[in-house]
């Protein structure tokens, strides 16, 4: 079908539970198809046909705002970005009758990131591209469900040791944590999300508010806008961690929900080592287009990247990071 | 054309209304509501699937997907519920109701 039309009926369905989405989808591609048979069976030619009905339609962005309203109630669809590590067992939630939402900020939260040192060119700097959750308010809402959250404020080496105490995060294995985190005590949320999904099940359980279940752990985060907007850049990380442990078809599979998450405008951001690029092909497949932020760091999976578009089997666009601010 | 606010108002008794006789589909709805008000029913129709979804949700309507006796693809038809049913009796009383006191305010 027409990509104006795919795009229309995935801005249109943004958000819906995996299910739910399909049927709304279906629903309104027979509408259109219907309403565009007539007019063209009226005399118009296909492009004005299709104008015509999706603005009959009213714009999509509005449809996907009453829908949204209908079914905000109603679980989302739980994805499973992590993979289930039996050797830890299962944890015990000493306290999860009561859950405190996370505050979170968009914005790099420190002047650090403006000065000219090398971290000036990382991503974090730019707002919009991650979650930053300062360390206080982690340590409430973990303790508030029973986890112990320490801090050695000497090494800056956080550690969250989960009930039963087999797991800290200070042996993240892909992340230094002094990296992630700023002398104002914040840490990178999406880091700490996806370095976790290794070793524990990360489930997104809803996005409003936009909730993650980290082995029974709940996580609510209290965001500065729509959480539709802030799940794009996790949609990548996640996908990414997972194609690059995945071993069997299944895992696959769930990389596809989560794509199905995101929209056409699903970002993905590239620092280098760990982008991969079956998250194209399946975007692509869906008639989905990809910005790809990227900070100019050469390696070889940027190289992969760019070797599939040149293949032209891709409709994608580039980003800076300064285009990518704009286009938030 | 009908005042937006009016039609919002009461867009529950209308849809309910037009889905009494037989199960229908999202443009036979907007088709239906044309023509038994001469175009005075003009729904926009992006707001009616949100509509009726909010409709299938509070379990007043039902909807299945069939496939389309034109040969195109599945269209999804929606019919009342029982508590859909009883919904549509309601409505109708409260705005009978409501329709008869503005008329007697007005001294007709």
């Amino acid at each position: 079908m027409n990509r104006d039309i795919e795009r229309y009926l995935n801005r249109a369905t943004k958000g819906l539970a995996g299910k739910k989405r399909s049927e709304v989808k279906e629903e309104l591609r027979a509408h259109i198809q219907e309403k565009l048979l007539g007019y063209q069976v009226a005399g118009l030619n296909q492009s004005d046909a299709i104008s015509k009905t999706l603005s009959d339609l009213g714009q999509a962005r509005t449809l996907n705002h009453a829908m949204l309203l209908t079914y905000r109630k109603t679980p989302f669809l739980a994805l499973s970005i992590g993979f289930i590590l039996l050797s830890f067992g299962l944890f015990t939630l000493i306290n999860r009758s009561h859950t405190q939402s996370l505050a979170v900020t968009n914005i790099f939260p420190s002047s650090l990131c403006l000065e000219n040192t090398p971290r000036s060119n990382l991503l974090e700097c730019h707002p919009g591209l991650d979650l930053w959750v300062h360390s206080d308010d982690l340590k409430r809402v973990l303790e508030s469900q029973g986890v112990t959250f320490n801090m050695k404020s000497q090494t800056k080496d956080w550690e969250i040791p989960f009930p039963d105490q087999k797991k800290t995060l200070k042996d993240w294995r892909t992340l230094n944590i002094a990296e992630a985190s700023t002398s104002e005590g914040y840490l990178s949320f999406w880091s700490i999300i996806k370095d976790l999904s290794f070793d524990h099940t990360v489930t997104i359980t809803d996005f409003y508010p936009l909730s993650f279940d980290i082995d029974g752990i709940r996580l609510e985060l209290d965001l500065p806008e729509s959480g539709l907007d802030f799940i794009k850049p996790i949609v990548g990380e996640s996908v990414n961690a997972m194609f690059s442990s995945a071993s069997k078809q299944s895992d696959l599979s769930h990389a596809r929900q989560i794509v199905d998450v995101a929209e056409d405008g699903m970002y993905a951001s590239v620092s280098g080592l760990n982008f991969h690029p079956a998250l194209l092909d399946i975007a692509a497949s869906q008639n989905r287009t990809v910005s790809i932020l990227f900070s100019g760091h050469k390696s070889e999976t940027l190289l992969k990247l760019e070797n599939a578009i040149k293949a032209g089997r891709l409709d994608y666009q580039i980003l800076s990071p300064e285009q990518y601010s704009l286009h938030q | 054309m009908s005042d937006n606010s009016l039609l919002r108002g009461n867009l529950d008794l209308i849809l309910l209304s037009i889905l009494e006789d037989s199960p229908k589909y999202g443009l036979e709805i907007i088709s239906e509501a044309n023509l038994r008000t001469d175009g005075y029913f003009s729904f926009k129709e992006g707001s009616l699937y949100p509509a009726l979804h909010r409709l299938e949700k509070a379990k007043l309507v039902k909807a299945e997907f069939a496939p389309s006796d034109s040969g195109g693809p599945r269209r999804r038809y929606y019919y009342l519920t029982e508590a859909g049913k009883k919904q549509l009796t309601q409505k109708r009383a409260e705005f009978e109701t409501f329709n008869s006191k503005v008329r007697a305010l007005w001294g007709m």
